[in-house]
């Protein structure tokens, strides 16, 4: 069997909780080599991994065949332009660019390298937002109205290696591009596109991005979708959907289960909602082998270029009100 | 208001008359919904009076209705239901459903996510493990591994999956064609099978099924709402191998939780050490905290 040799561009908490392990577990691919700002930090988890570390992402090229980029948001798009030019695939952590500008100049750039790029929307990978999809598209809540998702906890509650979100410079923007990003592609992915209607923002920490964000978002067909997220307090890490049938609500995270009401599914009618079970898989081992398997047998990606797309205007759209306001 | 509804035809006969089929149609059990009607043929007690009371039941609704139509007949083929749909439930998307008495979730098939008049026709056979087996056994036939799990499975294929109108049906005698066939049709699965025991001279509270059904929910009395009722002969088991059968799948159930447990256990047994070593550090000479 064929193994994608990858590489890995940036070996922060991410990478060494998430995706490394995942890359080591993937039965298609082959972790090759490592690359980090402080190379003694890529060289100690290479030997930790069984791979080899290089100085710079420059040095992949010829060793790799895709590599994975999970580096301070606003460096994605200079690395990524570069790997894709010389024929690397990438998978980009999200978001994958801080500018719609940005990540117009990485899908060139895979164009002229006839190379592959997709967006690391992991959450998409959690079977529990699958089957939320599944029953989604398969008309089992009627016409979808509206979507309602919240992700927050106060900062510094979750491991991490650099303190890059709050530096503007590195970040581009805060908690909408870091976590607010994961819902608004989801909200794009579940509604089939939407537009931004309104942004409101707080940066009570001062750190000169936000760190409290709301948005509302008009999908397609109609529905409507408000999506929270938060540096300083807990949210409820759930999605709900509401269709003019039925409805499902589930975590964002990823649980092992979906909370189901159908009004016109026979299960519904004769037992009421019902919590529907899903394996407990890690989402980033699934994108991986996703990423993979479309190299590999030249499928299309699960994150499309016009979805990425739609949720980086969206955000582009929220930080030229904050401006503005 | 009558629940049950019952025929009978001379022997020989393998279909209900149209008379029957159009009282239950009367009464609006067979109303299709969202313009489809699905026809489970149990595999459970499956006979030629079976099968000919579902092609009846089909070619009825076909002439009354323009529904579309399909068959669930896990113990037949496709090739033996020209005209109408074909649902193979054994190639069928499941998915696992949060069930009371299933640890491991029900499976059931993604195609009660939609909407249809559901049907089931089945036969009445005397069973080891229901003492009586007729829709309730029927329906836990939908969800695997029954056989193992057979009154919780039995239970949650009611409480999940029960049809929108049974159809039992028969011989008077059991195995015996020269006694005459009998139908008998009702919208709710317990009534029914509660008045099928009735028939076959059984207080349904005596049967497994309905015993176990009560540890769940309140069973009522159906004595009154089955007029008309044919008395079915050597329709139950015998109340020794009924014994026996509990008995065994009691046995077998214990022995796979127990396996299952040790199985678990010998799995963590490498971090006795470690607790130990956390709640009396020292104990152990291997041990962090030990000289």
């Amino acid at each position: 069997m064929k193994r994608i040799r990858f590489g890995v561009v940036g070996c922060g908490a991410v990478s060494e909780i998430y995706h490394v392990p995942a890359i080591a577990r993937c039965e298609a691919a082959t972790l090759t080599a490592l690359a980090d700002a402080v190379p003694d930090r890529a060289a100690e988890m290479a030997r930790r991994f069984g791979a080899t570390s290089v100085a710079d992402h420059r040095q992949l090229v010829g060793k790799v065949d895709a590599a994975l980029i999970a580096t301070s948001n606003t460096t994605h798009a200079d690395i990524a332009c570069h790997l894709l030019e010389q024929g690397v695939h990438v998978l980009c952590e999200k978001p994958m660019a801080t500018t719609t500008a940005d990540a117009e100049r990485m899908f060139a750039a895979a164009g002229r390298g006839r190379a592959r790029l997709m967006a690391g929307h992991s959450r998409r990978f959690n079977p529990n937002l699958e089957l939320a999809k599944a029953l989604v598209a398969g008309g089992r809540i009627g016409r979808l109205e509206s979507v309602g998702a919240a992700l927050g906890s106060p900062y510094g509650s979750w491991p991490t290696r650099t303190d890059f979100r709050r530096q503007r410079n590195l970040s581009g923007g805060g908690v909408l591009l870091d976590l607010g990003i994961h819902l608004i592609d989801l909200s794009v992915w579940l509604g089939g596109g939407a537009k931004m209607l309104r942004y409101e923002a707080t940066d009570t920490l001062d750190w000169g991005v936000e760190n409290d964000a709301e948005v509302e978002l008009e999908l397609a067909d109609g529905a409507h979708a408000k999506i929270s997220c938060s540096y300083t307090h807990g949210l409820n890490r759930t999605v709900r959907l509401r269709g003019s049938a039925g409805w499902i609500e589930t975590s964002v995270d990823g649980a092992p289960d979906v909370t189901f009401f159908g009004r016109d599914s026979r299960l519904c009618r004769r037992a009421g909602a019902q919590k529907m079970a899903v394996p407990e898989t890690d989402p980033y081992t699934r994108q991986i082998e996703h990423f993979v398997d479309c190299l590999l047998r030249d499928r299309p990606f699960l994150v499309a270029e016009p979805e990425v797309m739609n949720g980086l205007e969206i955000i582009e759209r929220c930080y030229a009100v904050a401006r503005a306001a | 208001m009558t629940t049950v509804r019952w025929t009978t035809a001379a022997p020989g006969a393998l279909q209900p008359d149209d008379a029957w089929l159009r009282s239950l149609a009367d009464a609006g059990w067979l109303a299709p919904r969202n313009g489809r009607v699905v026809v489970h043929v149990a595999r459970s007690a499956r006979s030629t009076l079976v099968v000919e009371t579902a092609r009846a039941l089909t070619a009825y609704l076909r002439r009354t209705t323009d529904a579309a139509m399909d068959v669930i007949d896990p113990g037949g083929s496709a090739s033996a239901w020209p005209g109408v749909g074909w649902i193979d439930l054994a190639t069928t998307e499941r998915v696992r459903i949060d069930a009371v008495c299933l640890r491991n979730g029900a499976m059931v098939p993604t195609l009660w996510l939609e909407d249809f008049l559901l049907v089931t026709v089945t036969g009445v056979a005397p069973d080891a493990r229901y003492g009586l087996a007729g829709i309730l056994a029927a329906q836990a036939d939908l969800l695997p591994d029954a056989e193992h799990e057979d009154l919780d499975a039995a239970y949650e294929a009611h409480r999940l999956l029960a049809a929108d109108l049974h159809i039992a049906c028969g011989t008077r005698r059991y195995g015996a064609p020269d006694s005459g066939s009998w139908w008998a049709a009702g919208s709710n699965d317990v009534t029914l099978e509660r008045a099928l025991a009735t028939a076959a001279g059984v207080a349904p509270a005596t049967l497994p099924a309905f015993r176990h059904f009560a540890r769940h929910e309140l069973m009522t009395s159906s004595d009154d709402i089955s007029p008309g009722a044919v008395a079915l002969e050597q329709h139950v088991a015998p109340t020794g191998t009924v014994r026996a059968a509990r008995a065994r799948t009691h046995l077998a159930r214990l022995g796979r939780m127990v396996r299952e447990d040790v199985g678990l256990a010998a799995a963590n047994l490498h971090r006795i050490p470690q607790f130990i070593e956390r709640r009396w550090p020292g104990l152990l000479p291997f041990g962090k905290g030990g000289a």
